[in-house]
């Protein structure tokens, strides 16, 4: 059967039968640049807003190619409680990605040598408290953070422990895990400071199977610096040194010595059209070591340097570079059975530079070259490519086009079980996707990608068994359109087409190979009914042919209907209720082209599933709200026996969750956070022997869960 | 507009037509040789069929090295998922203290796995190998957690059996698995190892897929 007679058969079946068929719908009014945009992420939440999320995403990626999703800044806004505008604006003061922004606040806090260190003095204490409990395993975290600054001094203490406790079937597991990390800081002068850190760390293991019982002690008291430095207007530097003891006793190793951190940093700006930062840090340990069983103490070293960078040259202007390097070179020092050193090294270095060609954000190009190494036990991994991503705007026209190529090859000595083989990868990709409005309610999309990957191996030792030669392939289209009729509704339709084929060289494997035609259709809409009331609908159908060129006899094909019906309501501000129901249904069976070039299913088995799902929310008050979750699924499989459709399975199971969340503040210093539920559920599965039914015993379940935490500021 | 402007889409309109007339097809993948009717023959229709590969393809040596390898998700692209493993942290942990030094790459990605198989059959080479997939009494019930994917949960055992003796238990474990359907393929992207507490991470004699991967290094 031809493509076009398969798409023919399909939108028929999506005009006739999707009154009844639909995933939970956008709900938003859309424009038309961003109409296809996921407007579910849009969701006003701890009273945050986030106006132009999309427009700023966008931005960030295309055009100043610092790659952030929409769902990722909306992350970062609610975690830092930063509107999108202030976190923009200090990503730009602090000379750091949106993404680290919230990093650098926390560390900058409890940095002697920040500007506003002396004139705020601050002290805390808070202690924190958790308890998780789950079916066969509870947890039970108990921590506290002590912050004290007076004038020059901080003075800083962090302690948890966390004991963990599983039942399993022959007993009970057990582990502790133990830490606490204090510092003293002194604020010798404007731009130095010294101190002390201590680090402590514990952990302990038991487990009823185990021969014996795991624990590890570790120990560091370490001389502290900090330092800044102001060579000149544009220039910047902080350098950093940690230097101290080591003491650190486990299951396989005794290890006393000395140990260091020293790290460096450093940005260099001039105007608007240059800026330069710079990285560096060395950490290690100088150390005698010895296994617990042995008496020989071996002379050890740990050693890891990285470097890294950043250059921008005329970032705001038509023409821009950005130039990224980084590389980190660890050496692991261990002792062995025969009281010899064994020594570890892994290196990694890469760098990426990117042109920016800009005449504005409707119009630019930014083309990337990286090279790349990465070396280690397993072996060394090599990877050089470019890539292109561009965007014009002719009129109502859009055009957004990307493309690259990626060339990897992975050198896997020989060991043990794997390697002995080289591997070389090409990756080969390139989509575009035309959009356009057609008026203020209807806008189209198309979209097209295509990619080749190829791998070849080498084989490098005797008796090695490397991954098979083998090509993917992959093409597809999609032609979408929104129609946006009123704020209260708007409706879509996509039709997606793609091919997929794995193709495996050698004879050997050749049989599996595969072409997967997909064809898709979609239907959704979305109308809120009243102000507090949203109906939504998402239907699809979908068939997969799967066709075997070298085995015709194992082609088939996999049909799915679905349809999803969503039901929102706000009654009141403190009482939401949400209604899901799910039908899909899902036939499968061989694929026989017919000497006429038509096709033929053979139904082979059969997936019925029906699921209605509900959820109750009612705030009782700010701090405490309660949570009912009922939920039914009906599952029926059938199977074809000699041309005789016959139930082979199933299943019914009822299950109902309810509890309740606290958020409760304790006056002005406590805070208690939480969530307990109960769960039931009954579920009874039938199997089908030769027509008669053989029922399995109901399998119910009744449990609790939850987790409560508190913290205390005092 | 200026004249540059105008003529942008002219001559990208150009560069397509002379990319499609004068040069070698970028996207042309290459002939496979007619098969030869050797190894594990491949069936990822179902979730049920997938696991029943795997469980044939460890069975098989050294012919299931293959089939057990195009169980797991490859990614090509960047909006594919890869296939990712996260190991049981009181075996990693174990496995750590014996490892001279040697990292424990996580999460493992689809290049480690390669040498899983051949891991596996080293443990008795000469034996005869039974693997099974079986339902987890203790967790939550198999679901569908978002469109085309699945999430289910799995006790894993390999038993061995030698010519002249019973079939013997070497590797045991609990797998949360994240299963993905592209096209009419399903194929696991995700594998969250769980020690069978029945025999904890000390266990010489029977380990558990952690264990077995971080050996296979």
């Amino acid at each position: 059967m031809s493509s076009l007679r398969r798409l023919a058969i399909l939108s028929l079946a999506l005009a006739g039968g999707l009154g009844f068929l639909g995933l939970p719908g956008r709900t938003a009014a859309q424009t038309s640049r961003f109409a296809f945009a996921d407007t579910t992420v849009l969701r006003d939440t701890l009273g945050l807003h986030f106006d132009r999320l999309f427009e700023t995403a966008d931005s960030l990626a295309g055009v100043y190619g610092r790659e952030l999703s929409p769902d990722s800044l909306r992350a970062h806004v609610i975690r830092y409680r930063l509107p999108i505008p202030r976190l923009l604006v200090m990503s730009d003061s602090m000379h750091v990605d949106v993404d680290s922004v919230g990093y650098y606040i926390d560390r900058e806090r409890f940095n002697p040598l920040a500007a506003n260190y002396v004139s705020e003095g601050q002290a805390s204490f808070k202690y924190r408290s958790g308890y998780n409990i789950g079916r066969s395993t509870t947890s039970w975290l108990n921590g506290a953070d002590f912050l004290l600054q007076r004038g020059p001094m901080l003075l800083r203490n962090g302690t948890e422990i966390q004991i963990d406790r599983t039942n399993a079937s022959n007993g009970l597991s057990l582990r502790q895990t133990r830490s606490s990390r204090s510092e003293a800081t002194w604020r010798v002068s404007k731009n130095v400071s010294m101190g002390g850190v201590a680090t402590l760390s514990g952990y302990d293991a038991t487990d009823p199977g185990a021969a014996a019982d795991q624990l590890e002690r570790k120990s560091e008291v370490q001389f502290s610096s900090r330092s800044r430095q102001q060579m000149r207007r544009g220039v910047t530097s902080d350098v950093n040194l940690l230097a101290g003891f080591l003491n650190l006793n486990n299951f396989s190793q005794i290890k006393r010595g000395l140990s260091g951190d020293l790290n460096g940093h450093s940005r260099v700006e001039r105007g608007d059209w240059f800026s330069h930062d710079f990285t560096a840090g060395v950490n290690g340990n100088l150390s005698r070591t010895r296994r617990p069983t042995s008496s020989v103490t071996l002379g050890t070293h740990d050693l890891s340097a990285n470097v890294r960078g950043g250059l921008q040259l005329y970032q705001a202007t038509p023409v821009g570079l950005n130039l990224n390097y980084q590389a980190r070179r660890t050496t692991v020092e261990t002792p062995t059975d025969a009281d010899t050193v064994t020594k570890i090294l892994t290196t990694t270095a890469g760098a990426d530079a990117t042109v920016r060609l800009r005449v504005d954000n409707n119009r630019y190009l930014n083309l990337t070259g990286n090279v790349g190494i990465n070396s280690s036990l397993q072996g060394d991994l090599h990877d050089k490519g470019w890539k292109a991503l561009g965007r014009w705007v002719q009129g109502p026209w859009q055009l957004d086009y990307g493309g690259g190529n990626t060339l990897r090859l992975s050198e896997r000595p020989r060991r043990s079980g794997g390697g002995g083989y080289d591997e070389h990868q090409d990756d080969r990709q390139a989509n575009a996707t035309l959009e356009r409005p057609f008026g203020r309610r209807l806008t189209t999309r198309l979209k097209g990608e295509i990619g080749l990957s190829q791998f070849r191996s080498t084989v490098t030792a005797d008796s090695a068994n490397p991954p098979t030669p083998r090509d993917s392939y992959r093409q597809a289209y999609r032609i979408e359109t929104v129609y946006v009729p009123t704020e209260a509704f708007n409706t879509a339709v996509a039709l997606e087409v793609s091919l997929n084929r794995s193709i495996n060289l050698p004879s050997t494997s050749t049989s599996n190979n595969t072409d997967t035609r997909s064809y898709r259709a979609e239907w959704r809409w979305s109308y809120r009914m009243l102000r507090g009331l949203t109906a939504s609908q998402t239907n699809t159908v979908q068939s997969d042919y799967e066709f075997f060129p070298f085995s015709p006899e194992r082609d088939d094909l996999s049909l799915d209907y679905s349809s999803v019906t969503n039901l929102n309501a706000v009654v009141t501000p403190r009482l939401s209720i949400d209604v899901t129901h799910n039908a899909r249904q899902q036939p499968h069976g061989d694929w026989r082209t017919l000497p006429d070039g038509t096709g033929a299913l053979l139904p082979s088995d059969e997936n019925l599933n029906y699921t209605l799902r509900a959820q109750v929310v009612w705030a009782i008050t700010r701090g405490m709200s309660l949570k009912l979750l009922p939920e039914y699924l009906a599952t029926d499989r059938t199977g074809t026996s000699n041309g005789v459709e016959t139930p082979t399975r199933s299943t019914r199971r009822l299950s109902l969750s309810g509890g309740a969340n606290l958020d409760i503040a304790l006056g002005s210093r406590g805070h208690l956070l939480g969530d307990i539920s109960r769960q039931f559920s009954d579920d009874r599965s039938t199997t089908y022997r030769a027509g008669v039914p053989q029922p399995s015993p109901l399998a119910e379940q009744d449990y609790w869960s939850g987790s409560l935490g508190l913290t205390w500021d005092l | 507009m200026t004249r540059t402007r105008r003529a942008f889409p002219l001559l990208a309109t150009l560069a397509a037509a002379l990319l499609l007339v004068g040069c070698v097809n970028p996207f042309q993948p290459a002939e496979p040789e007619p098969p030869s009717g050797e190894g594990v023959q491949e069936n990822f229709g179902s979730i049920e069929e997938l696991l029943r590969t795997i469980e044939l393809a460890i069975a098989t040596r050294p012919g299931g090295a293959n089939a057990y390898i195009h169980a797991f998700a490859d990614s090509t692209t960047p909006s594919q998922r890869g296939f990712r493993a996260f190991h049981d942290q009181g075996a990693k942990a174990t496995w750590l203290i014996g490892s001279a030094g040697q990292p424990a790459p996580e999460p493992w990605t689809l290049p480690f796995e390669r040498g899983v198989h051949t891991e596996l059959s080293r443990i008795r080479p000469n034996d005869e190998y039974f693997f099974t997939f079986s339902p987890d009494p203790l967790s939550v019930r198999d679901e569908e957690i978002a469109e085309n994917v699945f999430s289910i949960h799995r006790k894993y055992q390999l038993k061995s059996k030698s010519a002249n003796a019973d079939a013997v238990l070497i590797v045991s474990g609990f797998a949360d698995l994240l299963i993905q359907k592209e096209g009419a393929r399903f194929s696991i992207f995700e594998w969250r190892d769980r020690v069978d507490p029945d025999y904890g991470v000390n266990s010489v004699n029977v380990r558990s897929f952690t264990y077995e991967r971080l050996e296979s290094q």
